[in-house]
């Protein structure tokens, strides 16, 4: 039967992932995207929101983590957090829609909000969860992205826990930039791009991430920026054209998605340098 | 389980089963304002307060809201203690169906709770997450600012929107002296500076022959918006009864096949499923499932369940259980063998030889080929066609392309049926035509029409889409077969895929111009492509051709059509029926025209427009699906419309200048135009009935079938009798559109309900008032009846002596020559008025991805004299919104299987609050003779004009013409790419 028949909320973690080694269960917090539909396919649900550990979102000195049951909206309401992460989520996800996903929901989702995906894996963004299978030993903290990859190697509903995600505090001077094309201004993108310059004094270097360009809903690249930044542009787009897999659907041809990942990451790049002073 | 809540500060304990969603519990425990629109929380119907913080109930379950606070719309405030917010709601024409209401004033309240002096921005973000398909955000953002105030001890002004208020000089028309940007700020809607909004309120430009009137012409409050506002039950699903079952569709996975065995065992041994039925379980019954008059338009070429599907969600089977989520699991266990046929998905190719035939049963009639698929061949010419030909200098030709979009009313189809204690069904459903449906569906389930009563209970948005004997025959099917009440709503995803939809068309145009511009024939060639059953598919085909040719009136027009089948979900009615199709392709045709003779688009257009006493060409030849009447135009105001938006706009300062964003020279600005002409009702086809009857306290019960879908309707048809009558607007008390209770209307469709209905209303008024002043001269005031009139709930003679209506109710009812004063009129008209309108548009285009921002947009409209204004400028604001999404994001897509892969209301883009250009509307009035109080109609014509305006703008900013809808980055793009 696709509905659930128990509904259990636990209060620790070890609770939880107790419950999670029964079969058909599933863990989650928030519920807008996970119960986004007429099925649940699962005859055990595990609700996380009581859970102390998962609920934070603590700002430290070289990081700031946020527990995977935090809300979106929580997110959207936090000062510590870049301008860049934040308002990623705002042009496409309504602040009902936000206070019902939370971090993990939203991180583990088939289709994954794309923009802020996208500004968490150019900030350098790591997830903290216990393993796509119930019972796997708890993988070391990964990327964003290389996240996002693995999820895609367990299709189906993902069967663990995100217990959290660890964002870098960005330097001073650092720059950041994002840009988007779709239909309309709140629509979802067909590509979008964001960009994070490290700033002066560290070692030149661009993180660049996109959606809408590959296979997968991210798209992540770590890339030496040498010399007047005006002048790195074509190398940078050079390696962007190289790592891009566009697929063709019924919102962008291959082609134009192709043509695209050139101007967003122009614009987003250009948008981080002046954030960062003209660099 | 038990679960622990505070619910509007009451701390309650419920039952709950772990599976189930917050929503439904809500509703259970009587919030019947949060409501369903979705799966996915997107539509925001269902937006309630968790802790203060807005959040979807229908994506929760209620397990999680154990220790929580919860507050409804119904914690708010009530009918009898309306929160400020409500107030505002109704005072500023913030509701139409008042559907997504509920949650858009929690959304506001959570806000003005955080942030009492929002900005307008502010105010549009709470609203992003309760999507608004009826009234294009603007006096919604109005309400909750002028509410922000009050919640501050402001005092803002009261509220008056324009009320007629602009009476126009004797030169007016040919020479206009006033816009919007001239009123003088604040003066039009009353709010301090602290509560404007970006929005132009509109303005009206009166005729000085128009009457004066007491309520007609009023922005009255809608008379509903009280109960709309609190949130109360009155829509199809706000109705609970006792042992109610819920129905679920199972659906085709294959565009193309056919049943060759179905087995329902599985299905029926699950415990609380009660009922399964095929097409082996119910009566072959061939008709068609257009809500349209008798005898409806053919073919007839459906039947309630078949053995064959035609789309990938086409009917299969239908499940009645205990539960809506038994329903649901149930169709997994209904096993179905398909023989897989081969899909046609393009209208052109199923016409081929060879094609494969979508419809080979033998008891399909009036199929004009169905070897070829072809549903119909329809032609039609009037003129001296060698005559004209041999006049034009210039010929042109122009091929235009439109697609397939959605009605997307936030409301789904919803349907109860039940036997009453007299065992008749009775069929609770949320329909524009409640007659239509007793009529049709009588012959399916095999019941007379005398046994059967259809009830509309409000309906929350239709649009087109509820034209159409959808789902209740299926409903109906299943309380016949259980003997219970069957509760049978569609799922979002069905809404895009089992039911209906606008029809793409391939439109190809040819015309000739003499030297100096003047139009001397035009023949459009049309390919309309029906989906997979012909509903509609005559006459939204004959309405875009009338539409297309009308508008230009050419001395020879020629329309030929094809009407296809293929394998997709089939198209239907959906606002504008024709017309936004239509008038994209000539619209475009005619500018290109223009620019390529190197005259001005405005001139050459004003050049060859249909104008009034004009004789419509093609009026008799292409009626609605039968011949049409003779029709002239008596009222237009296109030029006026034309002129002052042009002036409004700064059209010929901007037009042709190239205009880039100051420091961005990729983003283009553009400005564009359009012409816009539609209908009032089919012209002697359509028919409405009124009655009337005067109660003991001088108030009226007026009767009608009318059907208001949220457009305000009703209110509308109340003002008319109130004029008639002489009495404030609250003496009329109007019940509509149950077929056991109220006389017969066609239905709300083809913009005929203040035109036709109203007609009935009005006859009816009239001769009621006839009734009380015979009454009150011969057995009251005993004076002959030429001698008294009425003043406002009096009845006066001339030497000053008077009566009250209620004095009069009493001696009527029960004192002298006793009777129920109360009359029944019908009206019907050979003459369907058409309203007009120019449509403006300004856009920036963005050169390197093609993507396309629209910052403003500017209707004229010429709708004869607006019974009441902010319901107008509603329909007006509201149908643009939607007319842009039909041009600018909308689309219904496919893969290669002919799947829909756009079955979510994310996917399928609405445009939000926080992404609407700037709206205005104008009305400049003519006082229609043949209509009620002057009145056009106004619910359609703002579906005609954006796309077409879009396509102008667009060309205005690159230079690239598009003719092809929707106007996605990719396609402006590729346009861009193509020119270099």
């Amino acid at each position: 039967m696709p509905l659930p028949e128990v509904y259990q909320r636990p209060s620790t973690l070890a609770a939880a992932l107790a419950y999670l080694q029964q079969p058909g269960t599933v863990a989650f917090s928030g519920g807008g995207l996970l119960l986004a539909g007429v099925e649940v396919p699962f005859r055990q649900v595990v609700d996380l929101q009581a859970i102390p550990e998962l609920n934070h979102l603590t700002p430290g000195a070289t990081t700031i983590d946020i527990g995977g049951a935090v809300t979106l909206a929580a997110l959207v309401n936090s000062p510590a957090l870049p301008a860049l992460l934040r308002t990623a989520l705002t042009r496409t996800l309504p602040v009902n829609r936000c206070s019902g996903i939370s971090v993990g929901e939203a991180l583990s989702a088939s289709r994954p909000p794309a923009e802020w995906l996208v500004a968490l894996a150019a900030l350098g963004a790591q997830v903290a969860h216990t393993g796509f299978t119930p019972g796997e030993a708890a993988p070391p903290l990964l990327p964003v992205e290389t996240f996002i990859a693995q999820r895609a190697q367990h299709p189906g509903p993902y069967r663990g826990i995100i217990t959290g995600l660890h964002l870098p505090r960005l330097a001073d001077g650092t720059g950041t930039g994002a840009a988007h094309v779709a239909r309309t201004p709140a629509d979802l993108p067909i590509v979008c791009a964001a960009a994070v310059r490290q700033p002066p004094g560290l070692q030149p270097r661009l993180k660049l991430a996109l959606h809408g360009v590959s296979p997968l809903p991210v798209l992540a690249l770590l890339l030496p920026l040498e010399g007047a930044p005006d002048a790195a542009l074509p190398a940078v787009l050079e390696q962007v054209a190289r790592a891009i897999q566009p697929v063709s659907d019924d919102q962008g041809s291959a082609a134009y998605r192709a043509a695209m990942a050139a101007v967003m990451v122009r614009r987003a790049l250009a948008q981080a340098q002046s954030a960062a002073g003209g660099l | 389980m038990h679960i622990e809540i505070t619910l509007n500060g009451e701390e309650k304990t419920l039952v709950v089963a772990p599976h189930e969603r917050l929503l439904r519990v809500l509703r259970r425990e009587g919030c019947y304002s949060v409501k369903f629109g979705d799966e996915h929380g997107i539509s925001g119907a269902d937006l309630i307060l968790l802790d203060g913080r807005p959040i979807n109930a229908q994506t929760l379950l209620a397990a999680q809201a154990h220790g929580h606070s919860l507050t409804t719309l119904e914690g708010i405030g009530s009918s009898k203690n309306l929160h400020i917010l409500q107030k505002c709601f109704i005072e500023t024409g913030a509701i139409q169906s008042g559907y997504q209401t509920p949650a858009q004033i929690l959304a506001a309240y959570a806000l003005l709770r955080d942030v009492p002096a929002p900005t307008e921005a502010q105010v549009r973000q709470a609203l992003d997450g309760v999507l608004d398909r009826e009234s294009g955000y603007v006096k919604v953002v109005q309400a909750v600012l002028r509410a922000a105030a009050f919640l501050r001890g402001e005092t803002p002004p009261p509220f008056a929107p324009l009320e007629r208020a602009i009476p126009a000089p004797p030169d007016l028309f040919g020479s206009f002296f006033i816009l919007p940007h001239d009123l003088p700020p604040d003066a039009a809607d009353g709010d301090g500076a602290t509560t404007r909004t970006r929005v132009v309120p509109a303005v009206i430009v009166t005729p000085q022959t128009a009457p004066r009137n007491r309520v007609v012409g009023k922005s009255e409050p809608k008379i509903d918006a009280v109960k709309l506002a609190a949130g109360k039950p009155v829509y199809a699903d706000d109705f609970e009864m006792r042992d109610m079952l819920y129905a679920a569709l199972l659906t085709s996975p294959h565009a193309h096949a056919r049943i060759k065995r179905i087995d329902k065992t599985k299905a029926l041994a699950l415990p609380g499923v009660v009922c399964v039925l095929t097409y082996e379980d119910v009566p072959r019954v061939v008709y068609a499932s257009g809500g349209q008059s008798y005898p409806n338009p053919p073919p007839y070429d459906q039947v309630s369940l078949d053995n064959k599907v035609r789309h990938v969600g086409d009917r299969v089977a239908v499940v009645a259980a205990e539960t809506p989520e038994l329903a649901q699991a149930a169709l997994r266990y209904i096993e179905v063998e398909y023989e897989v046929l081969p899909p046609v998905f393009d209208p052109e190719a199923a016409m081929q030889p060879g094609a494969p035939v979508i419809h080979d049963e033998p008891d399909a009639w009036k199929i004009h080929d169905a070897s070829r698929n072809l549903v119909h061949h329809i032609a039609a010419q009037v003129g001296d066609e060698a005559a004209r030909k041999a006049e034009a200098e210039h010929v042109f030709e122009g091929e235009y392309r439109v697609h397939q979009v959605q009605q997307t009313s936030i409301e789904p189809h919803i349907v109860i049926t039940w036997w009453d204690e007299d065992d008749r069904l009775v069929i609770r459903t949320s329909t524009q035509v409640p007659f239509h449906v007793r009529r049709m569906i009588a012959p399916l389930i095999q019941l007379p029409v005398k046994r059967i009563r259809v009830i509309k209970p409000r309906i929350g948005g239709g649009f087109g889409g509820k034209q159409e004997m959808l789902i209740e025959d299926l409903c109906a099917h299943l309380t016949i077969a259980t003997g219970r009440p069957v509760r049978f709503e569609y799922t979002r995803e069905q809404e895009f895929t089992s039911a209906r939809s606008r029809h793409p068309q391939i439109l190809r145009f040819k015309t000739g111009v003499t030297k100096t511009g003047k139009v001397t024939f035009c023949e459009l060639y049309m390919i309309g492509n029906t989906g997979a059953y012909g509903t509609h598919g005559l006459t939204v085909q004959m309405v875009a051709g009338f539409r297309a040719l009308t508008t230009y009136n050419a001395p020879f027009s020629r329309f030929v059509c094809d009407v296809v089948y293929t394998t997709i979900p089939t198209p239907g009615a959906y606002r504008g029926y024709g017309a936004p199709q239509g008038l994209f392709g000539i619209e475009n045709h005619f500018e290109e025209i223009a620019i390529a003779l190197g005259l001005d688009v405005i001139e050459f257009k004003r050049q060859n427009w249909i104008k009034q006493g004009d004789a419509m060409v093609m009026a008799v030849a292409l009626g609605e699906g039968r011949e049409g009447h003779a029709q002239i135009v008596t009222t237009s105001a296109l030029a006026e419309c034309v002129d002052l938006g042009a002036k409004a706009m700064g059209w010929y300062e901007k037009r042709g200048r190239s205009r880039s964003v100051p420091g961005r020279p990729h983003l283009k600005r553009g400005i564009g135009m359009a012409i816009c002409m539609h209908g009032s009702g089919i012209a002697g086809l359509d028919m409405g009935a009124a009655s009337i009857k005067l109660n003991d306290d001088g108030s009226f019960n007026l009767l009608v079938g009318a059907t208001d879908l949220g457009t305000g309707a009703d209110t509308v048809l109340a003002q008319i009798a109130a004029e008639t009558l002489d009495v404030p607007l609250e003496d009329i008390l109007i019940y509509a559109a149950d077929t056991d209770m109220t006389p017969f209307d066609t239905g709300a469709y083809a913009s005929s309900t203040t035109y036709v209905s109203g007609g009935a209303v009005l006859k009816a008024a009239e001769q009621v008032k006839q009734q009380m002043l015979e009454h009150a001269a011969r057995h009251m005031l005993q004076v002959p009846v030429e001698q008294l009139d009425t003043d406002v709930r009096r009845i006066v003679a001339q030497d000053g002596r008077s009566v009250t209506y209620e004095e009069v109710a009493l001696h009527s009812l029960h004192q002298v020559d006793q009777k129920q004063i109360m009359s029944t009129a019908s009206h019907m008209s050979l003459e369907s008025p058409p309203p007009f309108a120019a449509q403006f548009a300004e856009v920036i285009v963005d050169t390197e991805t093609g993507q396309v921002t629209v910052e403003r947009l500017l209707m004229a409209v010429d709708c004869g004299i607006a019974i009441n204004p902010i319901t107008a400028a509603g329909q007006v604001e509201g149908g643009m919104t939607q007319a842009l999404g039909y041009a600018h994001c909308e689309e219904m897509t496919y893969d290669a299987h002919g799947t829909p892969l756009a079955t979510d209301l994310e996917r399928y883009h609405i445009y939000r609050a926080t992404e609407m250009p700037q709206l205005e509307v104008i009305f400049v009035e003519t006082n229609e003779p043949s209509g009620p109080y002057g009145a056009k109609a106004v619910a359609e014509i703002p579906k005609d004009g954006v796309a077409p305006a879009l396509a102008s703008a667009i060309y205005d900013a690159t230079g690239v013409r598009l003719r092809q809808l929707p106007f996605t980055p990719e396609r402006v793009w590729q346009a861009l790419h193509s020119t270099r």
